[in-house]
């Protein structure tokens, strides 16, 4: 049996002491250094064999934090695990009270392609990996092609179409060796649900964003836009989990999905669930009433949408487990799990 | 994740076996009574404990 443990942790902002990442914000050193410490013994908490990390502006500033919890591991190990010499020093207990070093780890960090300069920045993903990598992972956000996706209006008339050139953040993809198994993973941060708000030609800032002259319809619209690009990138990563499933290889994808796992933009990622027998549905091209798919059929279809479906470790757990509230975000009072794997 | 790990799959590479979420932290920022988080995350972090079936060789 070969166990290993795979995490995500949105860091939120993680940048060195005095940088503005967006404009007025940043870290006093003690601030940096609470922060820096937190995150380390969170990392050191989570003791995953291979982390997935969302927000980060700087590979240094990560390093800084794998480098204190590496150090805490070390006084813990010195304290807590027993040497060869006791008798008890084979205790079950003792594998998993022990921290094992990220020194020889690998760390692939995608910075982003949006990144500015000072009170612009932009904030990138990274993957730890005990096991290392095989091959350079790979980054994905501008792409090759525009995507184009066309609409038609509901009389059939040309409904326009929407483009994106670019994801808002990178997508890292990763084979990771683990046993005598290569899973590919995929770190990914999608679009967040904060509104995309309309900015005339030299206004300072965009009207619906003063909130003492409130503006709910433009506010809705901002909304709109930005769950329009989230559901835009979760198909530009859909396409790239297909390439792998259709290749046969195991997928595990990790990171900030910016919404709960049954909204729209997740099922993209993840793919359909299959309806409970396709031989009770009618046919796409039925000629009379009761033209309904063959048993035969469903098997095939069943089997189409199987093979390239992903399954949340969440629901997984819950299903398991007796436990049936998980959650990752919280915000005006609505607890979410939008971190998902 | 993929079918791979999917418990119901005879074919299966391995499965989950647990699931930790670390959210103690988390507070919606409108309770001046939860400690801190502006300087923590405003994050959960999940971590899946997989176990793959097969002899060992990497640990």
């Amino acid at each position: 049996m070969t166990q290993f443990t795979i995490a995500s942790f949105n860091v939120k902002n993680l940048i060195e002491a005095d940088q503005e990442y967006y404009e007025y914000e940043s870290y006093t050193p003690e601030e940096h250094s609470w922060k820096q410490a937190w995150l380390a013994d969170q990392v050191l908490k989570m003791n995953a064999d291979i982390v997935c990390f969302q927000e980060i502006f700087s590979e240094k500033s990560l390093r800084d934090v794998i480098e204190e919890a590496d150090a805490e591991g070390a006084e813990a190990n010195a304290a807590n695990i027993p040497d060869r010499s006791k008798r008890y020093a084979r205790k079950a207990i003792f594998r998993k009270l022990a921290h094992e070093s990220y020194r020889d780890a690998g760390l692939a960090f995608a910075p982003n392609a949006n990144d500015g300069g000072p009170g612009e920045r932009r904030p990138g993903v990274a993957i730890l990996s005990r096991f290392g990598f095989i091959g350079a992972p790979e980054v994905l956000q501008d792409l090759p092609e525009p995507l184009h996706i066309p609409f038609s209006d509901l009389d059939g008339s040309d409904g326009g179409h929407y483009t994106i050139r670019r994801l808002s953040r990178p997508v890292l993809k990763a084979r990771i060796p683990v046993g005598r198994t290569v899973i590919t993973v995929f770190n990914c941060h999608l679009k967040s649900k904060l509104g995309e708000l309309d900015r005339p030609k030299g206004a300072p800032f965009p009207p619906a964003a003063d909130l003492v002259n409130y503006d709910p319809v433009g506010r809705a619209m901002g909304s709109l836009r930005a769950g329009l690009r989230r559901m835009a990138e979760a198909w530009v990563l859909r396409r790239e989990i297909l390439k792998e499933l259709e290749a046969g290889n195991p997928v595990m994808v990790l990171g900030d999905f910016n919404d709960s796992d049954n909204a729209v933009s997740s099922e993209i990622i993840t793919g359909e669930t299959p309806f409970k027998n396709y031989a009770w549905m009618r046919r796409h091209d039925a000629t009379h009433k009761g033209d309904r798919y063959t048993d035969t059929e469903n098997d095939i279809i069943q089997e189409k949408i199987d093979r390239v479906r992903l399954h949340s470790a969440e629901k997984l757990f819950v299903r398991k487990s007796l436990r049936d509230m998980v959650f990752t975000s919280a915000f005006g009072g609505v607890y979410e799990s939008i971190d998902q794997s | 994740m993929s079918r791979h790990f999917h418990p119901d799959n005879a074919d299966r590479l391995g499965q989950m076996e647990y699931f930790s979420v670390l959210n103690d932290h988390i507070t919606d920022g409108s309770r001046p009574e939860a400690p801190y988080n502006k300087l923590a995350s405003d994050h959960g972090q999940i971590i899946a404990h997989m176990q793959l079936k097969g002899k060992d060789n990497s640990r």
